[in-house]
């Protein structure tokens, strides 16, 4: 899962090709498919970031970092004319692949979490030379997910309820006003709850002999997996091969060519 | 991530030698204490001193005591969190399994003794219930099969079985302080600590731990150590009382002597048997009564007493409370959380200015989802909710924070400002209050709550007292006309509970002010509230004023809720004339001397 994991952030690190990116990107939605998450669930969680990636997609059309690179690139129109920020084809292309790769990559960790229980992540990375003091503090992190969430929710009502107004317009008091009212407690919170938490896991011999701990779960890597792992190490030297040598026909570059020669721009 | 130097820490080194301590004439004892004294680095005074302690094997021992006497500091001290963790100052010696703690490290103490902590989600490390579970015995290396066969044996035991694959943090507060019980039990320690087990639990919660531990004591194998503040329940489970004060060993024996001495423990702020308390109280008219220490040694105690007397009792029903124009109105209520729990079905409820109303129920039974609705912090999902006239779906949080304030169960929650003066400005100023008038306020309600001395204190510095004081002056403030208050006495001492209690009701009687209260304390709710409200699972199961509530026991057992242990004894001596409403020790005391007044 992990290696699987590697593999694709890579290969999607490195192409930037809007079509090469949607493959990859079906390729991550038939792996659910198989895995058995209901399609629902992978729709809503998309629905869910959609607006991140809205933000992000703008950003990426009205700046895209590859501006430099364009070549005599095709302008429609300047938003503020005659020459601020020009909409490009190539500018679009770019920042389509730039969307889909930032969803395949949310969507990989996402399909990671959802198949594989997070304490089976954490055994696979002990298993894999992680110190034991990594996994657990890994695991009580993931294990207090929800108590955060509930004491957030509890700090911004005891703050409303004395008349507090976060919704402010401008970002930068927005964030000001979340920075100091919600950010002192929930520190102070937090600072107090490690101090329990250490006592509690020391009170439960953890650090009594690190080597000589058990695992109740003990992770059996089957000849499946080791083949699995095996397939994969062989991708991911391709996917380097493709980065190093290949890569330079799987840009954006090829799809705006492709579209300029379509469209006879 | 800021726990990593923290465990790793934890990873010091296991090989120092473990000093055995010359036995003598203490053999056969689990813990012993000699000449221990102990301050905190930083610590104005020792948070213990004097203490000369002999535990034996097997032996059931009971520690009570005001907050701040140092019951949770002896506890460090018995699995080597002190010296260990918490360095500070120690002197004298602790030995526990007939090793110094000096000389070896809190995970090899942990294996014999086990730490049951009170805030059970602090203590609740692992992602799954059987992965908690079998933390301890992992820790110590015990093969991966009987790990699994005790975490199943321990789960069974706690009555957890069925929830192994849950995130403990999603439990109901008393399943999470057995599931952490159950973690503690895996690792067979010889001697189970328990810092306040059940204080920071529901009423159910709290019954299902105290039911457990009466188990594991009755089995009789393993040295118990239980800090509590409910003696009512535990003290005809364990062989001996030990009552500390001051940091200092107080009062000391078996629960039946320290019984003839409950003027001494109330005096210290504590809470003895309600019944063992009206026995020292009757003691003046009858020297041969012996304090009972149950509700059914009670029983046959006062039957004696009252078998003689032939008055009858004349009482004016005392069930009619004045109260003002109704002021919160609430309309076939219903809430349901985005996660799909309907949490209210169809609640209608009104308040009177003027009141104090108690709500109570189990968690989970929706008492915080209505009051929240009281400040439009929720929104109904159908129904409605009207406050002073306004309909509250068209109204801001805080357009009605102006008018009711909430007040959470955490002050930590609440505080957030850089010192104690500001806090109180907080409110005020984003209700926008001219300044000039919210110096005034603050002034006034400084004085008021007794915190002038400490305005230009940072809050965080102060006392949890103190702080829960920071927060209910940084609403009074925002001068509301109710005052909403979630749990203020959950996770404190008698004393403090009172303390507290006592100016809700100043409020209430000088400042005018409405209050609604939610409590897990039936005492509290008994003592202050005009009128208690009774939510079950989502609906109102009974609203009425307080006498009348409470003699509906049957009712109230419905839900696991049970009233006062004084009212339970009036309801089962009806028989002789006494009546089934009586809420407090001073009411009940006048009410058996009216009925002894014919001897």
């Amino acid at each position: 899962m992990v290696y699987w994991f590697v593999v694709i952030v890579l290969t999607v690190g490195l192409g930037t090709d809007p079509i090469f990116l949607f493959l990859l990107f079906l390729s991550i939605l038939s792996v659910t498919q198989i895995s058995r998450i209901p399609i629902s669930k992978v729709t809503s969680f998309l629905r869910a970031v959609a607006p991140v990636a809205a933000v992000y997609a703008l950003f990426n059309l009205l700046f895209p970092p590859a501006a430099s690179e364009f070549k005599n690139p095709y302008i429609f129109f300047y938003i503020i004319p005659p020459t601020t920020l020009p909409i490009s084809l190539e500018g679009i292309v770019w920042m389509i692949g730039a969307v889909i790769r930032f969803l395949t990559i949310l969507l990989v960790i996402r399909a990671i979490l959802m198949i594989t229980p997070i304490r089976d992540l954490i055994l696979a990375f002990v298993k894999f030379r992680l110190p034991p003091e990594f996994g657990m503090a890994l695991s009580i992190g993931f294990a207090y997910v929800p108590v955060l969430i509930d004491e957030n929710q509890k700090i911004k009502e005891a703050q409303q309820a004395r008349g507090w107004k976060y919704e402010y317009r401008n970002p930068a008091k927005r964030f000001n006003a979340l920075l100091r009212k919600m950010f002192i407690p929930s520190i102070f919170n937090s600072m107090r709850r490690t101090s329990d938490i250490a006592v509690a896991i020391e009170s439960r011999g953890f650090g009594h002999n690190l080597a000589g701990r058990t695992y109740m779960r003990e992770l059996h890597l089957a000849t499946g997996d080791y083949l699995f792992l095996a397939l994969l190490m062989v991708v991911l030297a391709g996917g380097f091969a493709l980065g190093t040598w290949g890569l330079k026909w799987i840009t954006y570059m090829n799809t705006v060519a492709f579209l300029k020669t379509l469209f006879k721009l | 991530m800021v726990l990593v130097p923290y465990l790793c820490q934890s990873g010091r080194s296991t090989t120092l030698n473990r000093i055995k301590v010359d036995w003598g004439s203490n053999m056969g004892y689990s813990v012993v204490l000699e000449d221990v004294k102990y301050s905190y680095t930083g610590g104005a005074r020792p948070a213990l001193k004097n203490i000369n302690l002999k535990i034996a094997k097997g032996e059931r021992v009971m520690v009570t005591g005001p907050s701040g006497a140092g019951k949770t500091t002896l506890c460090r001290c018995l699995n080597g969190l002190i010296p260990h963790y918490f360095r500070g100052k120690l002197e004298g010696n602790v030995a526990v399994d007939g090793v110094d703690t000096r000389s070896t490290t809190i995970s090899a103490l942990s294996h014999s003794v086990g730490l049951l902590f009170q805030d059970p989600s602090s203590q609740l490390v692992c992602p799954t219930v059987i992965d908690e579970v079998a933390f301890g015995p992992e820790n110590y290396g015990v093969p991966p099969a009987e790990i699994r066969t005790r975490a199943e044996e321990c789960l069974k035991s706690v009555r957890l079985r069925g929830y192994e694959e849950r995130n403990p943090h999603s439990l109901s507060g008393g399943e999470q302080q057995a599931c952490a019980l159950a973690a503690i039990m895996a690792m067979r320690p010889e001697i189970y600590v328990l810092d306040e087990p059940t204080s920071n639990l529901d009423p159910i919660g709290s019954s299902q731990i105290l039911n457990l531990l009466a188990g594991i004591s009755k089995e009789g194998k393993a040295t118990m150590i239980i800090v509590e503040h409910k003696m009512e329940e535990l003290l005809p489970v364990v062989d001996r009382l030990i009552v500390m004060n001051e940091g200092e060993i107080a009062l000391e024996g078996s629960p039946r002597d320290l019984l003839k001495n409950v003027d001494a423990m109330q005096k210290m702020g504590l809470k003895p048997p309600q019944v063992a308390l009206l026995a020292a109280r009757l003691k003046e008219r009858d020297p041969s009564i012996a304090p009972p220490m149950t509700l059914e040694e009670a029983v046959e105690t006062f039957s004696k007493l009252l078998k003689h007397s032939k008055s009858a009792l004349e009482r004016k029903p005392s069930w009619d409370v004045g109260r003002g124009e109704k002021i919160i109105e609430v309309r076939d209520l219903w809430h349901i959380y985005p996660n799909g729990t309907t949490a209210l079905k169809g609640v209608d409820l009104d308040i009177y200015a003027g009141e104090f109303v108690a709500v109570i129920g189990q968690n989970g039974s929706g008492k915080t989802t209505l009051v929240k609705h009281f400040n439009n912090l929720l929104k109904a999902t159908k129904g409605s909710v009207t406050v002073f006239g306004i309909n509250a779906a068209n109204a801001s949080i805080s357009e009605l924070s102006k008018k009711v304030g909430y007040c959470f169960q955490n002050p930590d929650h609440q505080i957030c400002c850089e010192n104690v003066k500001k806090e109180l400005e907080f409110g005020p100023t984003n209700l926008g209050v001219p300044v000039e008038e919210i110096q005034q306020r603050v002034s006034e309600v400084a004085k008021a709550v007794g915190l002038e001395s400490v305005l230009s204190e940072n809050p965080f510095s102060l006392s949890k007292g103190e702080r829960q004081r920071v927060a209910v002056a940084s609403l009074l403030t925002m001068k509301p006309e109710v005052l909403v208050v979630d749990e203020p006495t959950t996770g404190q001492d008698y004393r403090m509970s009172r303390e507290m209690m006592d100016f809700y009701r100043k409020l209430n009687v000088e400042e005018k002010k409405t209050i609604v209260v939610i409590t897990h304390d039936m005492n509290i709710a008994a003592e202050y509230a005009h009128r208690v409200v009774v939510l079950r699972d989502g609906r109102i199961l009974v609203d009425g004023p307080t006498k009348e509530i409470f003699s509906k026991t049957d009712l109230l057992e419905t839900t696991y809720l049970n009233p006062p242990q004084i009212t339970r004894l009036g309801q089962m001596l009806a028989k002789y004339g006494v009546p089934g409403d009586v809420l407090t020790v001073d009411e009940m005391y006048e009410v058996m001397s009216e009925l002894l007044q014919g001897d």
